[in-house]
C-alpha cells in the first residue's frame, strides 16, 4: 500500500470525523444536560444544508453569510424544539421524549422531501482551491471545514468551562434538582441546551456541503453514526465525544480503503457494540 | 452453626475503603443488629452480601457455601431474601399483586398450565392467593389487599416491603433501616413482626441507625464506623461499649 | 395494573367480529382486502413490539429490523430451498427469536431503557446495512421478488380473503396466548423486572435472563409477522428492516395503547385504514403521522384503546383506570440500573 494513499484516507477521515465530532456534541450535550435523546439531531444538520442551499441557491447570498443566517435562525429553532418537542414531554418518561423527537424527525425529513425533493444539491462554496501536500489532495474549502469544526468545538469547551452560562449548564446535567435548589433557572438552561446544539448541528450541515452536497437524505445516518460516536465516548461525555469523534471518522475512512467500502458504515456499529460489551458505560464514562 | 459469614469483606470506591475487612459471623435464629452512624458503611455491607455490589475482596459464605459475588437473585433461590432502605415496592401495583410478583420463587404453575388455564392451574393460582392473604394479614394489611401500593401511608409501605420479602420464602432476611419513616406504634408493631418471624425460624439481619429501637429486639450487635466492625456483643455490651459511646452515641450527643 | 378483562375482551371481541365481517360487506375488493391482511401484519408486529414496550417496559429501536429478518428468513427458503411456506412461518419466528436471543444477551445484560433503545438502533442499522449489502444472499436493494404465496392441499391462497381469515385466526390465537402469558410465572416475573427491577431480583427473578428471553420472544413474534409479510406480498427488500418500518409498528402500539393487548390491533386498524384516506396526499402523509404521533403522544398518551375502555366503564358506572403511561407517572425501568 502506498503512503498517499494512507495519507489522502487520513485527510478524508479528518474531514468527516471533524463533522462527526459537533454532531456528536451536540447529541452528548444535550443528553448529558437534559438526559434527553435528540433523535430529530441529524434533521436539524439536514435542515442546515437544505436551507443553505436554498438561500444561496435560489435567494442569491454568497456563502458565508449565507452559512451564518442559516445558523443563526437554526440555533432560534432550536428554542422552538425544546418547547414543542422536548418540554411538554419531560414529565412524561425518556422514553416518550424520544417519541416525540423521532415523531419530530419525521416530520422534519418527510417535509424536507416534499419541499426539495430527494436529489442532491450543490451548494457554490466559497473557495475551493486544490493543494497537493506530498502526494495528499487537500482542498481548501476541507481546510476551512476542519478550522471551523475545531474552533467551534473550543468555543463549546470554554463556554462549557468558564463562563458562569456554562457552569449552570453543567450543574443542570449533574443534579436537576439541586440546580433548582440553588436558583439555577433551569427551563433557561434547557432552552440554552438546544439552542447551541441545535446551532451546532447546522453548522455541521452547512460545513458538509463544502465537502459534499445537501440532501434530505443526509440526516439519517449522520444520527446513526452519531450515536455511535456519543456510545462509544460515553453518554453524555462531551470531550471524549470529540476524541472519539475524529478516531471514527479517520478509522471509517481507513477500514472503508483497506477493508471494504460496502460496510463502511457498519464498521462504526461494530465498534460500537464491541466497545459497549466491553466497556458499557463507554470509554470516557464514569461508573 | 453460622448462617451467615463474612470474612475480610472490602468494598474501595476511589480510594476510600466504604466496608473495610468486615468479619461478621450471624448464628442461625439470631436477631443481628447492624449499627453505626450515617455513612458507616451498613448499606453498603448488606449490598456486598446480598450480591448487589461486588466485593472488591473478601468473602461471603452463607448456609456452608462460599456465595461472594453471586447475584442476587441466585442469593433469593437460597432463602437469603433482603429489603431496601428506600421503600422499594412495585407501586403500580396493588398489594396484593405486589405479594404476588413476590412470590416467584414459590409459584409452582408451568407455563403450559397458565396456557391451557388446567385445573392444577387454578388450584396452584389459588392456594397463591391464600398464602398472599395470610402473608398480608400477617404484616396487618388484610384490609389493603386491593388498595394501589403508591396509595399506601408510610408505615403501610414498610409492612408490603416486608410481605413481599415474606413471599420469597427467606431463611435469613436482611432489613434495611426498615423503621425509618414510622412513628413508636408503627415502629412497636414492625419490631414485633420481627420477633414473630425469629420465633418461626427466620434468622434476621437488621440494620439500623437508631439504637434506641434495636437494643430491645436483637441478640447481638455488630458496630461500624467509617466501614470497619469496631465492637460487637449483646445489646448491654456495646450500650456500655466506650469505642461505641465516643464513635456514636457521643457523637449524636453532640449533634 | 390489572386489565380489567371483562371491558378489554368486550371491546376486542367486537373489534374482531367487525375485522371478520368487513371483507363479507364492506371490504369488497381484493385491494381492500389486501389492506385488511395489513392491518393483521402490522398488529402482530405491534402486539410483539408492545411485548418490549409495555411488559418489558423497555424499548428497541431495531424490532423493525427483526421483522424484515423473518421476511428474508422464509423468503429465502421457499425461494432457494423449495421449503413449503408452511414451514417458513414456523422457521421464521425461530430464526428471529435465536437472533433476538442473542442480540438480547449481547444488548440486555449491561444496557436498560434509553441505553438499550440506542444500542438496538445499532444493531438495526446495522441489519439494515448487511441486508442492502449482501447481494447474492439478499438480492441488495431491490430484495428478492416472487416469493410464493401459501398452498392449502396444493391450493395456493393467493385469495386476500383465505390469506385474511387465515391470518384473523393466527392474530386471535396470539392475543389469546399474550394475555395468558401475562398471568404465567414468566409473565409475572417480567412484569416484575419492569415494576421494579432490584425489587425483582431479591424476590428471585432472574431478570437478565427473563428479559433475554422476553425480548427474544418479542423478536421471534415480529419475525412471523415479517413471514406473513413476505408469503402476501410476495416480495421483500431491506426497507423492510429499517427505520420506516419501524416508525409505523411505534405509531401502532402508541396510538393503540400501550401495555393493552388490544391496543396495538387497533392501532393497526387506525394507522392503515387512516393512511388508506391519506393516500391522495402521498409524500405529505409521513409528515402529517409525525405530527398525529406528536399530539397522540401529548393529548392522550395512553393511546386510544385504554380511552375507549375508559369511556366504557364509565358507561357502567366505573372508574378510570388508565393506561400504562398516566400523566406525570414515571416509568421506572426507563432509568438505567440503580447505582447501588
Amino acid at each position: 500500500m502506498s503512503w498517499d494513499v494512507i495519507g489522502q484516507q487520513l485527510w478524508n477521515g479528518l474531514l468527516n470525523g471533524s463533522i462527526y465530532v459537533i454532531f456528536a456534541a451536540g447529541l452528548s450535550l444535550v443528553f448529558g444536560v437534559m438526559r434527553v435523546i435528540n433523535m430529530a439531531h441529524g434533521e436539524l444538520t439536514m435542515l442546515g444544508a437544505m436551507l443553505l442551499f436554498t438561500v444561496t441557491d435560489l435567494v442569491g447570498l454568497a456563502y458565508f453569510p449565507g452559512a451564518a443566517l442559516v445558523v443563526l435562525v437554526m440555533a432560534l429553532a432550536g428554542f422552538l424544539v425544546n418547547r414543542v418537542t422536548v418540554r411538554p414531554f419531560l414529565g412524561h418518561s425518556e422514553l416518550v421524549v424520544i417519541l416525540s423527537t423521532v415523531a419530530l424527525s419525521f416530520v422534519l425529513l418527510n417535509g424536507s422531501l416534499v419541499v426539495w425533493g430527494s436529489g442532491p444539491k450543490g451548494v457554490e462554496k466559497p473557495f475551493n482551491e486544490i493543494v497537493q501536500v506530498g502526494g495528499v489532495y487537500i482542498t481548501t474549502a476541507g481546510l476551512l471545514l476542519v478550522g471551523v469544526c475545531f474552533a467551534a468545538v473550543m468555543g463549546l469547551y470554554l463556554m462549557l468551562t468558564h463562563t458562569k452560562l456554562g457552569k449552570k449548564t453543567r450543574a443542570t446535567g449533574q443534579n436537576l434538582l439541586g440546580a433548582r435548589l440553588i436558583g439555577i433557572n433551569t427551563t433557561a438552561i434547557y432552552d440554552t441546551t438546544l439552542i447551541v446544539a441545535s446551532g451546532l448541528a447546522a453548522l455541521a450541515g452547512v460545513l458538509i456541503v463544502l465537502v459534499s452536497s445537501a440532501t434530505p437524505n443526509l440526516g439519517q445516518p449522520l444520527l446513526i453514526t452519531g450515536f455511535a460516536v456519543v456510545i462509544v465516548a460515553g453518554m453524555g461525555n462531551v470531550a471524549g465525544a470529540v476524541a472519539v469523534g475524529l478516531f471514527m471518522g479517520v478509522t471509517e475512512a481507513l477500514f472503508g480503503q483497506f477493508v471494504s467500502t460496502y460496510y463502511r458504515q457498519g464498521y462504526l456499529y461494530v465498534v460500537m457494540i464491541i466497545v459497549l460489551l466491553l466497556r458499557p458505560q463507554g470509554l470516557f464514562g464514569r461508573k | 452453626m453460622a448462617i451467615l459469614e463474612t470474612s475480610g469483606l472490602t468494598r474501595m470506591f476511589g480510594g476510600l475503603s466504604a466496608v473495610d475487612r468486615l468479619d461478621l459471623s450471624v448464628e442461625e435464629g439470631e436477631i443481628r443488629g447492624l449499627i453505626g452512624p450515617n455513612g458507616s458503611g451498613k448499606t453498603t455491607a448488606l449490598n456486598l452480601i446480598t450480591g448487589y455490589l461486588k466485593p472488591s475482596r473478601g468473602a461471603v459464605t452463607y448456609r456452608g457455601s462460599e456465595v461472594t459475588g453471586r447475584q442476587p437473585h441466585d442469593l433469593a433461590r437460597m432463602g437469603l431474601v433482603r429489603t431496601f432502605q428506600i421503600t422499594t415496592l412495585f407501586e403500580n401495583l396493588t398489594v396484593r399483586d405486589n405479594v404476588l410478583h413476590g412470590s416467584h420463587l414459590n409459584n409452582p404453575t408451568s407455563l403450559m398450565g397458565a396456557m391451557r388455564r388446567s385445573g392444577r392451574y387454578r388450584r396452584q393460582s389459588a392456594e397463591m392467593e391464600d398464602r398472599v392473604r395470610e402473608l398480608l394479614a400477617f404484616v396487618g394489611l388484610g384490609e389493603r389487599i386491593d388498595a394501589v401500593a403508591r396509595d399506601l401511608s408510610a408505615g403501610e409501605h414498610r409492612y408490603l416491603e416486608i410481605a413481599i420479602a415474606l413471599a420469597a420464602g427467606p431463611r435469613m432476611l436482611l432489613l434495611d433501616e426498615p423503621a425509618t419513616g414510622l412513628n413508636p406504634e408503627e415502629a412497636a408493631f414492625l419490631m414485633n413482626l420481627i420477633r414473630t418471624l425469629r420465633s418461626q425460624g427466620v434468622t434476621v439481619l437488621l440494620v439500623e441507625h437508631n439504637m434506641r429501637l434495636i437494643t430491645n429486639i436483637c441478640t447481638r450487635i455488630t458496630v461500624l464506623n467509617f466501614g470497619a466492625k469496631i465492637a460487637e456483643g449483646t445489646p448491654e455490651e456495646i450500650v456500655d461499649n466506650p469505642d461505641v459511646i465516643t464513635a456514636y452515641l457521643g457523637k449524636r450527643r453532640g449533634a | 395494573m390489572r386489565l380489567t378483562v371483562p371491558a378489554g375482551w368486550w371491546l376486542g371481541g367486537a373489534l374482531l367480529v367487525v375485522a371478520a365481517l368487513t371483507p363479507l360487506f364492506v371490504f369488497t375488493n381484493t385491494y381492500n382486502r389486501g389492506l385488511l391482511v395489513l392491518i393483521i401484519i402490522y398488529a402482530v408486529a405491534g402486539l410483539s413490539l408492545d411485548y418490549i414496550m409495555g411488559e418489558m417496559g423497555q424499548f428497541s429501536f431495531g424490532h423493525a429490523a427483526f421483522w424484515g429478518f423473518g421476511a428474508y428468513v422464509s423468503a429465502k427458503l421457499a425461494l432457494d430451498l423449495g421449503i413449503s411456506p408452511w414451514i417458513g412461518f414456523l422457521a421464521a419466528p425461530v430464526a428471529a427469536g435465536l437472533v433476538g436471543l442473542l442480540i438480547g444477551y449481547i444488548a440486555l445484560r449491561r444496557t436498560r431503557g434509553l441505553e438499550l433503545a440506542i444500542v438496538t438502533l445499532g444493531f438495526g442499522v446495522l441489519a439494515w446495512t448487511v441486508a442492502l449489502r449482501w447481494r447474492p444472499v439478499t438480492g441488495g436493494p431491490s430484495g428478492l421478488r416472487q416469493v410464493p404465496p401459501p398452498s392449502l392441499f396444493g391450493w395456493e391462497i393467493r385469495s386476500e380473503l383465505a390469506y385474511f381469515y387465515f391470518s384473523l385466526l393466527l392474530l386471535l390465537g396470539i392475543v389469546f396466548l399474550l394475555s395468558r402469558l401475562r398471568t404465567s410465572r414468566f409473565g409475572r416475573g417480567v412484569r416484575s423486572i419492569h415494576e421494579n427491577e432490584d425489587l425483582a431480583k431479591s424476590v428471585g427473578v432472574a431478570a437478565t435472563k427473563y428479559y433475554v428471553l422476553a425480548f427474544s420472544f418479542a423478536c421471534a413474534l415480529v419475525g412471523f409477522s415479517g413471514a406473513l409479510y413476505a408469503h402476501h406480498f410476495r416480495f421483500v427488500n431491506p426497507n423492510l428492516l429499517g427505520l420506516d418500518y419501524m416508525f409505523i409498528f411505534l405509531i401502532v402500539v402508541l396510538v393503540g395503547g400501550r401495555g393493552t393487548l388490544w391496543g396495538p390491533v387497533l392501532g393497526s386498524a387506525i394507522f392503515v385504514l387512516v393512511s388508506e384516506w391519506l393516500r391522495a396526499l402521498q409524500e405529505y402523509r409521513f409528515v402529517i403521522f409525525g405530527v398525529v404521533l406528536l399530539l397522540v403522544v401529548l393529548f392522550m398518551p395512553i393511546g386510544v384503546f385504554p380511552a375507549l375502555q375508559n369511556v366504557a366503564r364509565r358507561m357502567r358506572g366505573g372508574k378510570d383506570a388508565g393506561g400504562d403511561v398516566t400523566p406525570g407517572g414515571q416509568d421506572p425501568v426507563l432509568e438505567p440500573g440503580g447505582a447501588g
